[in-house]
């Protein structure tokens, strides 16, 4: 029996001594923790291509669904370290474990790099009086529990984004109505149909009626104005000192060897930075952000107490 | 003519017919839905030009449709969630040794139908899209409820049963996050369970599983599955002669299919069943429903092909998705530089019409290649019944994990497994217990959302003027029967 | 089928009683100091009609035992007996999903599923080596399928891991 555990015990040294010097030597696993056809899942599908031609290894998508992120997110933080489950990470890591839906926090994943940043958008329809988000709150000011919002459902991020963006105007939190709804999709018909006044959500999700001049957006929650809409005032010019969005990038369980690590740092990167990707992003409307790993993991702390504070505020947690 | 020509050249027509073959295969495997059998396309489709990577999701939607509903026939395992309801007459027609018959009729239907919803589509588009967006948590209340007022014609002899059944899918249907609050329900702590009960594993189990257990049960001498060789072939032109018979069926259940497709919010699975629903109600001879009439056949496959149609309306004409599919379509359409919403029309006006006649071409096409996938299919099951009935359990395994890679599903599979074998057992009806569990969160979360819109006042459910007709429409449903009958009697005694 | 009927009655009401059980810690939902249906609001109706309709199926039962009437959906329930042979099969179905997933998880997915196959096709009667064959041709087209085409992730096995790594 001891011999077969020292076995066991060197065979584990020397395959992890094999893993550092070739890695991928296997199919690669890329958890998402959403559903097939959605925006993170091209971004998805795309790294993933983008990864198996670069290190000659596939890397398959498996999409882990449910829970609001919170199933993709424990299998990849649940997987062997070794490598070859990574795992897309999105914002919901940061905020999802304050409301109690898991246990599983940011400091569970070690971070490779980040990718992604998508703005929320102040969307109102193309014939709505205000023209300015600074009108908008003027009337809410004015008409108290009149109007109602909507982006997703309630305590998601486009909530906690209009919540972030009312307490820095001083417009009190609950001076509107949130209309719950299953995402950015269900609440742009929302809006369309003039069942709800405002949506909070994804700029780039609402893109194509921006374009179209059905609906037009008041304010970009960034920090610098968007290229993709160079005539969208952020709310920071506005002298609202606010910026809020959802972000993504891959991660990978905590005590993955330090040298894959290594390489799967340098390729996102490289796909990150090269034309393409840029070309890619800039179809499907999605922002880039690039982070290395540690600039990654120091975000994701700093976006898990910012967003806990606004979970505070919308009266979500105590 | 410009557009027949770069519709029929090799690069358009090729692609197209391999995604309409692929389709026809997935739609066909328990556990792969038109979803993804789209989601899978698409990557193929990036390489061909637009038009042709358009065909190549429209021919993989209709064709992975249709056979969903060829397991559901011959197994009672629906492929695709949109052939729930091909489980009842289609099956009863195959244990009855008519399962070609009912394939064949199906797949004529599953075209025509297919074709009025992308007529509708190509004619009305804008208009429907515009009557649509009106719907809001009002009236999708009401739609959900019209849908759970079906469950009473779905259960067959006795209504307090089927009644039973579709309250169980609505408490089924509770268990998950409220998406109102975000609190988890019924959930113990397992996160698998915060999206629910998938309804994908828990639909193959009440049916199919459930099935294969009634059928071992009765012991080893007996095991036997319905005869598929038929005495009597039908020939192309007796099915259509027959669909002749039924052409308002058939148009009903399209326009039906259609209206509710265009429905940001419904999609196939729900036209299917309403499609069933309107037809049982409306029929002469509603009792032979359920127990292998062609009626009830034709109905549901020409509303959810018909629904494809409707489901782009919204998709082209606002540019959001009306259900999964075109959510994936949306994203193509965006790497190929089209914008959809109201500009496609003028902007992209030679592709729309392009991809409006593919969507004719697709499906014309789908007769010859469903055929040979019923004939393929039909072959299979010439194998003993244990090997068949093992095969099933096999595919039913790995079908409900396929569809998001959790193991636990399995389990979920199992569990309505034995909950249908015991409803059958208890004379209780499966169908309408799917329809609580698709049509419970409609009915909930509008209700409640509802509720917020107003700050708790019931009114605007009623005096909304689409929320009122679709009050009406669900009292017809429940007292109109019964009322007629009563009229029809009291006239008679007075005549006599 | 009066007894099961009161069989089928006291499952629901056990049922609701669970929904209420399990329920109750459920929260309210306030808008403004407006008091708003919350998550309990539509599985406790649902338990309360549940109720209703179990209480219902009980009396009638007990009722037509008394009146010693049968049901009018008694021809619909299967009549089959249940034989020993076939509660063999159903418990070797349903024992044969459960082992699956630690079975393919320790063997891995192509052994571990012609094994279960094997093992199910042998109990309902189909001769040994032919039950193999079948099972080999069943599992490999699955896998070719689900797992090479789809890509849909199998498991290898912890054994065959433990092999390679």
């Amino acid at each position: 029996m001891k011999k077969l555990l020292v076995f066991l015990v060197i065979a584990l040294i020397a395959s992890s001594l094999l893993f550092s010097v070739d890695y991928p030597r296997k199919a690669v696993s890329v958890i998402c923790p959403w559903g097939a056809g959605g925006g993170t899942d091209r971004v998805a599908r795309y790294v993933a291509d983008e990864l198996s031609k670069a290190l000659g290894q596939p890397f398959t998508v498996v999409n882990r669904t449910g829970g609001g992120g919170a199933v993709g997110h424990s299998a990849g933080v649940y997987a062997a370290p070794d490598g070859y489950t990574i795992t897309l990470v999105t914002l919901e890591i940061a905020n999802m474990h304050w409301l109690g839906l898991t246990t599983i926090t940011y400091d569970d994943f070690d971070y490779i790099a980040q990718f992604n940043e998508d703005a929320a958008g102040v969307i109102v329809k193309a014939d709505a009086p205000w023209n300015t988000v600074h009108e908008l709150l003027a009337d809410i000011k004015a008409n108290p529990n009149k109007f109602f919002f909507s982006g997703s459902s309630a305590a998601s991020i486009w909530d906690l984004a209009r919540i972030g963006m009312f307490s820095e105007a001083g417009v009190p939190v609950d001076s509107v109505t949130w209309i719950p709804t299953t995402g950015a999709a269900p609440s742009i018909i929302e809006l369309l149909g003039g069942h709800v006044d405002v949506i909070t959500c994804s700029i780039a999700e609402a893109a194509s009626q921006l374009d179209s001049g059905q609906l037009k957006a008041l304010a970009v929650m960034s920090d610098e104005r968007l290229q993709r809409f160079p005539n969208v005032p952020t709310l920071k010019e506005q002298g609202i000192n606010w910026s809020a969005g959802t972000w993504r990038g891959i991660s990978v369980p905590k005590n993955t060897p330090t040298d894959v690590k290594a390489i799967l740092e340098a390729e996102v990167l490289k796909i990150a930075n090269s034309e393409a990707f840029k070309e890619f992003m800039d179809i499907n409307g999605f922002g880039i952000k690039i982070r290395n790993g540690v600039e990654f993991y120091e975000f994701a702390k700093q976006q898990d107490s910012a967003w806990k504070s606004v979970l505070e505020l919308g009266g979500f947690i105590q | 003519m410009d557009i027949i020509l770069s519709i029929l050249s090799p690069d358009v027509i090729f692609p197209v017919l391999f995604a309409m073959t692929f389709g026809i295969f997935v739609g066909g495997l328990p556990g792969l839905t038109a979803t993804m059998a789209v989601a899978l396309i698409i990557p193929i489709s990036y390489y061909m030009s637009p038009l042709a990577g358009l065909g190549m999701v429209l021919g993989v939607s209709f064709t992975s449709i249709f056979s969903g509903d060829i397991p559901a026939t011959f197994l009672r395992i629906p492929g695709t969630p949109a052939s729930g309801a091909a489980t009842l007459d289609g099956f009863e027609l195959a244990k009855k040794g008519k399962g070609s018959l009912a394939l064949t009729l199906d797949l004529f239907c599953s075209a025509i139908g297919g074709l009025i919803g992308i007529l509708l589509l190509i004619l009305i588009a804008p208009p429907l899209a515009n009557f649509a967006l009106q719907f809001t948590n009002f009236e999708y209340f009401w739609l959900g409820l019209f849908g759970l007022s079906m469950s009473a014609v779905l259960s067959k002899g006795n209504m307090m049963k089927g009644l039973t059944s579709a309250v169980l899918g609505l408490a089924i249907s509770t268990i998950g996050i409220d998406i109102t609050t975000g609190y988890p329900r019924f959930t113990f702590g397992n996160i698998e369970l915060m999206d629910g009960i998938g309804f994908i594993p828990a639909m193959i189990g009440l049916f199919g599983i459930s099935e294969v257990l009634k059928r071992v049960q009765q012991g080893a001498a007996k095991l036997q599955l319905p005869p598929i060789t038929e005495k009597v072939k039908i020939s192309p032109i007796e099915a259509l002669k027959i669909i002749w018979k039924e052409k308002m069926t058939l148009i009903k259940a399209a326009f039906v299919g259609t209206f509710i497709g265009a429905l940001p919010g419904a999609g196939a699975d729900i036209a299917a069943w309403v499609a069933y629903g309107v037809e049982k109600k409306t029929s002469k001879n509603s009792e032979d429903f359920g127990t292998g009439n062609i009626k009830g056949v034709i109905a549901p496959t020409s509303a959810n092909n018909a629904a494809l149609g409707g489901t782009w309306i919204p998709a082209l004409v606002f540019g959001v998705p009306g259900d999964t599919i075109t959510a994936i379509v949306l994203g193509a359409m965006l790497m190929y530089g089209l914008k959809p919403g109201p500009l496609i029309f003028t902007e992209s006006r030679e592709l729309v019409n392009g991809v409006f006649g593919i969507a004719v071409l697709a499906n014309i096409l789908m007769i010859p290649i469903g055929y040979l996938g019923i004939k393929a299919f039909a072959q299979v099951l010439k194998l003993k019944t244990s090997v068949v009935l093992t095969g099933v359990v096999l595919f039913s395994m790995i079908g409900s994990y396929a569809i998001r890679n959790s193991y636990f599903d399995i389990y979920v599979m199992l569990a309505f497994g034995f909950i249908g074998y015991i409803m059958e057992r208890l004379a209780v009806p499966l169908a309408p217990m799917i329809l609580g569990i698709i049509l419970g969160p409609m009915v909930e979360d509008n209700l409640r959302v509802g509720l917020i819109k107003t700050g708790g006042s019931m009114n605007q459910f009623f005096t909304r003027p689409i929320s009122l007709v679709l009050f009406l429409l669900i009292l017809l449903v429940f007292l109109g029967g019964p009322t007629v009958g009563l009229l029809k009697k009291a006239f008679k005694s007075k005549k006599s | 089928m009066n007894i099961k009927n009161i069989f089928f009655g006291i499952s629901l009401l056990v049922l609701s009683g669970l929904i209420f059980f399990f329920g109750s810690s459920f929260p309210n939902y306030v808008v403004r100091g407006n008091k708003l249906p919350g998550p309990k609001f539509f599985p406790f109706t649902m338990a309360v009609i549940i109720i209703i309709l179990g209480a219902y199926y009980i009396i009638k039962s007990l009722i037509m035992i008394k009146l010693k009437r049968i049901p009018k959906d008694a021809a619909l329930a299967p009549s089959d007996k249940i034989t020993l042979d076939g509660i063999k099969n159903v418990i070797a179905i349903i024992a044969g999903i459960i082992v699956f997933v630690p079975l393919i998880n320790l063997l891995g997915f192509i052994l571990g599923a012609t094994i279960i196959s094997t093992a199910l096709m042998i109990i309902l009667n189909v001769k040994v080596w032919r039950s193999l064959v079948y099972s080999v041709i069943l599992v490999v087209a699955i896998f070719l399928i689900f797992g090479m085409v789809f890509k849909i992730p199998l498991p290898e096995g912890i054994v065959v891991a433990m092999f390679q790594g």
